[in-house]
């Protein structure tokens, strides 16, 4: 399955959470995920999604000086951050819920044929 | 944190084509979105320990940042008159990027760039040359057939475009947001016509030069003017015939250019007229052109000589500047000097020999 596909609807939380641990930049954020198994994460998703979160308000932003390179622009969670975390969280415990119910009854009839047709 | 490293330019020219892709987005959306991407790109190729790293395609990563965004998509296939000049010049940026991008994908595309990388300046300088010529020939009327200024006016009208172009090149000088689009048109002008310009400027001036290098002017010369005959005189001031010249290679002194390819020379008096000389005829074979002075024929009667062909039967000594000059002496010149030589067939008509200039009056030779 394309989990490019599935990482789509659930990098804002994923992203989120990673901020959640602590701050980061960029492309820190994106080395964080990889390094969580999210191996396919495309690094300008993640610039465009935490632009989007900042955008919404979820995120603020400060630029931390550097001694061997340019400043970064650190990004930080805040309340509303929290909120929309505890809410996409609670959206996809349920819905990871459902899908692995989903995903074990769709199992179940046809261990159940079966085993219907090795007893007749 | 980890420290980083200074962006590739493979990297800076993806960073240019990303912004170029988003450049229909508001200015401050772009800062937002692209902000720090070659720092984390270093980082990235960092990262991954890979030298040729490859970013990937611009426009493609353009997208992917502008839809994780929730910006709108760019590019919905409009109508052909919405393409306008900065849909053009975004479009332009964008493949230059990428195509620089590419070149930067191979050892020698890199050094091949980074070699045309450097002659900017020279290009700068060129651009100014090129808008100085075209300018100064439309307005001051001056020649194209020249690369360099002839006149105060002129270089300084050089220098002002040189110098804008240099400007212009770095990137300053460019107060209005109509400029940018004018440098383009002048480089487009100026590639254009530079090939024509340069031709125009140094084929006339090199035709020019050769002209002048090539030039060796023939035959004997006195300050820079032809000497067709020589007159010497002895210690006494009489003229001498048959003299024999050598330089001090001990080459025959010959009057005229190459004397084996001519019979005869035509030579002009400082009165337009025409004198024509042939060599000595006491040397065999007509060579004697370092035998002085030389005789001379009859002018062409074109009536009776169709052919331009002098009678050389007709040679007789040149007559002389001065029948006698002063004598090396400070004696007065014997009155009664045989002139034994007597080379003149015809009366001197010169000056009393004590009115002649004597150049070596002081007798040093």
């Amino acid at each position: 399955m394309d989990t490019t596909q599935l990482l789509k609807g659930v990098l804002d939380v994923a992203v989120l959470a990673v901020i959640q641990e602590e701050d980061g930049y960029g492309y820190d954020i994106v080395r964080r995920l990889r390094a969580a198994g999210l191996k396919e994460v495309g690094d300008a998703s993640v610039y465009g999604t935490l632009r989007r979160l900042y955008t919404a308000g979820a995120l603020s932003t400060y630029v931390v000086p550097s001694d061997g390179g340019p400043h970064r622009k650190y990004y930080g969670i805040n309340a509303e951050g929290r909120t929309m975390l505890a809410e996409q969280r609670a959206s996809w415990t349920r819905f990871a819920n459902t899908m692995s119910l989903l995903l074990t009854e769709q199992h179940q009839p046809t261990a159940t044929i079966r085993t219907i047709g090795d007893k007749s | 944190m980890s420290t980083t490293t200074s962006p590739t330019l493979a990297i800076r020219d993806f960073a240019a084509a990303v912004r170029a892709a988003l450049s229909d987005l508001p200015s401050e959306d772009v800062e937002e979105l692209t902000d720090g991407l070659e720092a984390d790109l270093t980082e990235q190729a960092e990262d991954l320990d890979a030298p040729g790293f490859d970013p990937g395609d611009a426009v493609g990563y353009a997208d992917e940042l502008r839809a994780a965004a929730g910006l709108p998509v760019r590019g919905k296939p409009r109508l052909a008159s919405a393409w306008t000049a900065n849909e053009l010049r975004t479009r332009a940026s964008a493949q230059r990027s990428n195509l620089a991008r590419k070149a930067r994908s191979t050892v020698i595309g890199s050094h091949t760039l980074d070699f045309f990388i450097s002659l900017r300046p020279f290009w700068w300088v060129l651009r100014g040359w090129a808008v100085y010529k075209v300018i100064s020939a439309l307005v001051i009327d001056t020649s194209l057939a020249s690369t360099l200024p002839s006149s105060g006016v002129e270089w300084v009208l050089l220098l002002l475009f040189v110098t804008f172009s240099v400007q212009w090149g770095r990137g300053r000088w460019l107060p209005w947001s109509w400029l940018p689009p004018l440098r383009t048109l002048v480089s487009v002008c100026s590639i254009i016509a530079l090939p024509f310009l340069l031709v125009l400027a140094t084929a006339w001036s090199s035709s020019a030069d050769q002209y002048v290098e090539d030039y060796v002017p023939q035959g004997l010369l006195l300050d820079g003017n032809q000497v067709s005959n020589v007159f010497a005189y002895d210690s006494d001031g009489q003229p001498l015939t048959g003299v024999q010249l050598f330089d001090q290679d001990g080459k025959p002194l010959t009057t005229v250019g190459d004397p084996n390819t001519t019979p005869w020379v035509a030579t002009y008096g400082a009165d337009g007229t025409e004198v024509l000389l042939v060599p000595s005829s006491d040397v065999p074979g007509r060579t004697g052109w370092n035998v002085f002075p030389l005789n001379k024929v009859d002018s062409v009667d074109y009536n009776s000589q169709p052919s331009g062909e002098p009678d050389l039967s007709t040679a007789a000594p040149a007559v002389p500047p001065f029948a006698r000059v002063r004598p090396l002496t400070q004696q007065t010149p014997s009155p009664t000097a045989p002139p034994t030589p007597a080379p003149s067939a015809t009366p001197p008509v010169a000056p009393e020999p004590s009115a002649t200039p004597t150049p070596n009056s002081n007798g040093d030779n």
